[in-house]
């Protein structure tokens, strides 16, 4: 029998040493119940192999993975339980699901193969899981039967089912097709919310982090390059031009004030500043993150009269520096001013990047501290709702 | 029918059972082990267990009379410290028959466990199942058709197995094997070297070729409903892609 409050949700801690052929990994990362770490990289460097040895599905060189206050593994005092005693539930792009059995066998395999010492959570309990994930029509089915869609939304179930006290996600969305992916993101970013769990995930598609991740780490060359929140870290210049190159931008974290019907336009409140985007969906009062381009971005003195720039953010120039490949171009980091809302507490600091040409930085001779108006077009912004913000409409 | 030839069929049938029973465990324990993860030094590991593949019988049984017999190293001492001399039969005869069967149906699974996706196992695990719980409910099923067939074709081969039987009742009884005792190839054998019944070596053979025809026959039978069910599966990982 498990001791009753092991059922409180529990954050989960990793700080391992894990080797791979041609790769040592070496990472701490942490995960609060209902909060999603991202371990990303620029290539696939070591990320899932790191997740694998968290499950205990790999042999470990040393270091310590521990739920709450209890450890799972330590190689200090040499304990390391079985994958089965470890209660990480694992999904990843190939589903595995059992293909012997129907989609229904495979969501009960966890109880059935824990007995008695299944121990189940409220909301965790089957019918609530196919009625949430949509199994319904296909309970009767083999997973060879269903699109690769519905497979992963089995195999989501078949994990919550088992009760986990974690997830460990690694690039589950990597064979679904395209159009089939923003419904399904949505529902993977409710998750770790939704069921109080801590959830640790690994994919090489950054929408898919700023869509379900509250905090990043970023692995290069099985090294920590950083980590910290999603917005302060995708903001950053240099790592977010390490990760996504040509896409590199900045995130802004904001909450939706007004919807345009007439035309088709959304309006979200950044640090008190107005950012019209192309009518999202999500309801008034939702906290959204946005993607700007860094290189969508163009910087003035003066808002602009005349401009396609449908939004200009007001702010002064914090840094000023050198970028690309021996400097080609130049980036400047803009702190947005903040003094119209003192209530939003952006710990993080909104800041947005944008790359200009050595000559613009020249004859503009942009200086650190100085006013300056940030201007891009609306469809430049891509808005995704924070993780835990979906969860609560959903 | 002869008494003789039922008597032989008999005894076969009996052999061919216990060898079964006791080398498909033994064949899938093994299959399941080479099919996993390797380490340095498996190649060769693999390579000792599937020798008795290469040998020829008359030498398998050769090596078990040179340790078990009488004479032999660890039979001079079963025989001196323990008083038990190894009866040909039935236990030569199985410990024969296994050395040639285990290996042949351990390499016939062995494809099986290695088409299985490696992951299938893990994530039982993961979802709380043991070790043994998630072999039993996962690998188990999946390959019980590719089982089925290897015990099948594993019955044919006990049950014809000679050579190494030849040699074990060789070396034992220095006459003619006693009827009782004496497996179908046996009785062959003494039906011919004694050269008065071509009758029963008639009827020993006929009924040798029944039995081995049905036992290949179930084992192709279940070979195919193996890969048929393992096809069903291997092409769901195509549908859904990326382009």
């Amino acid at each position: 029998m498990r001791d009753p409050s092991s059922r409180l949700p529990r954050s989960l801690s990793v700080d391992l040493h894990v080797r791979q052929p041609g790769l040592e990994v070496q990472a701490q990362l942490r995960a609060s119940p209902g909060r999603v770490s991202a371990l990303v990289g620029r290539l696939e460097n070591g990320q899932r192999a790191l997740l694998e040895a968290v499950a205990g599905l790999r042999p470990v060189l040393s270091g310590r993975v521990a739920l709450g206050a209890d450890a799972l593994f330590d190689s200090r005092s040499g304990l390391n339980l079985a994958p089965d005693r470890r209660r990480l539930g694992w999904l990843d792009s190939d589903a595995h699901l059992f293909p012997h059995l129907t989609i229904k066998q495979n969501l009960t395999y966890g109880a059935r193969a824990q007995g008695t010492r299944m121990n189940i959570s409220p909301g965790m309990d089957v019918a609530s899981l196919v009625k949430w994930l949509d199994l319904g029509a296909m309970l009767e089915h083999r997973p060879h039967e269903i699109s690769a869609a519905q497979r992963v939304r089995a195999a989501l179930g078949r994990a919550l089912a088992a009760d986990p006290q974690g997830l460990l996600m690694s690039d589950p969305l990597g064979r679904v097709p395209e159009p089939d992916r923003p419904a399904l993101l949505e529902r993977l970013a409710q998750v770790a919310h939704r069921f109080s769990l801590p959830v640790l995930m690994t994919t090489p598609r950054m929408d898919e982090v700023i869509c379900m991740a509250d905090d990043i780490v970023i692995l290069h060359d099985g090294r920590m390059a950083g980590a910290g929140p999603v917005s302060q870290i995708l903001s950053d210049v240099s790592l977010s031009t390490f990760l996504e190159g040509f896409h590199a931008g900045s995130i802004l974290e904001g909450t939706v004030t007004r919807h345009d019907i007439e035309w088709l336009l959304s309006e979200v409140d950044v640090c008190g500043q107005c950012v019209v985007v192309p009518a999202a969906l999500h309801p008034v009062g939702t906290r959204v993150r946005l993607k700007v381009r860094a290189r969508d971005m163009s910087l003035h003195r003066e808002a602009p009269t005349d401009s396609s720039s449908t939004n200009v953010l007001r702010g002064r120039i914090s840094q000023v520096m050198l970028a690309g490949q021996s400097g080609t171009y130049g980036a400047v980091s803009v702190e947005l001013a903040r003094e119209l809302d003192e209530r939003l507490d952006f710990k993080a600091g909104a800041q947005i990047w944008g790359l200009v040409t050595r000559q613009a930085i020249q004859q503009m001779n942009w200086q650190p501290g100085e006013p300056c108006v940030v201007g891009f077009n609306a469809m430049a912004a891509q808005v995704t709702p924070l993780p835990w913000a979906s969860s609560k409409r959903g | 029918m002869s008494a003789a030839a039922l008597s032989a069929m008999w005894v076969s049938l009996q052999l061919a059972t216990l060898v079964m029973l006791i080398a498909t465990p033994m064949a899938v324990a093994l299959a399941w082990w080479m099919a996993r993860e390797s380490w340095p030094g498996k190649a060769l590991l693999d390579a000792v267990i599937l020798l008795p593949l290469g040998l020829p019988p008359a030498v398998i049984g050769f090596w078990l009379v040179a340790g078990l017999g009488e004479q032999g190293a660890w039979g001079h001492w079963l025989h001196h410290d323990l008083g038990w001399t190894l009866p040909i039969y039935p236990i030569g005869a199985i410990l024969a028959a296994c050395a040639m069967t285990v290996p042949m149906m351990a390499r016939m699974l062995r494809p099986a466990f290695e088409a299985l996706d490696p992951m299938l196992h893990p994530v039982a695990r993961t979802l709380g199942a043991t070790g043994w719980h998630a072999w039993r409910t996962v690998a188990l099923p999946l390959t019980l058709p590719a089982i089925g067939s290897a015990t099948a074709l594993g019955f044919a081969a006990a049950w014809g197995e000679s050579g190494a039987v030849l040699v074990l009742a060789m070396a034992w009884s220095p006459g003619p094997p006693h009827a009782v005792g004496s497996t179908l190839p046996l009785a062959l054998w003494q039906a011919l070297s004694e050269g008065r019944s071509h009758a029963l070596a008639w009827e020993v053979a006929t009924l040798s070729l029944v039995v081995a025809t049905g036992a290949i026959l179930l084992s192709e039978v279940l070979r195919r409903q193996w890969l048929r069910r393992w096809r069903g599966h291997a092409h769901w990982r195509w549908r859904g892609e990326r382009p």
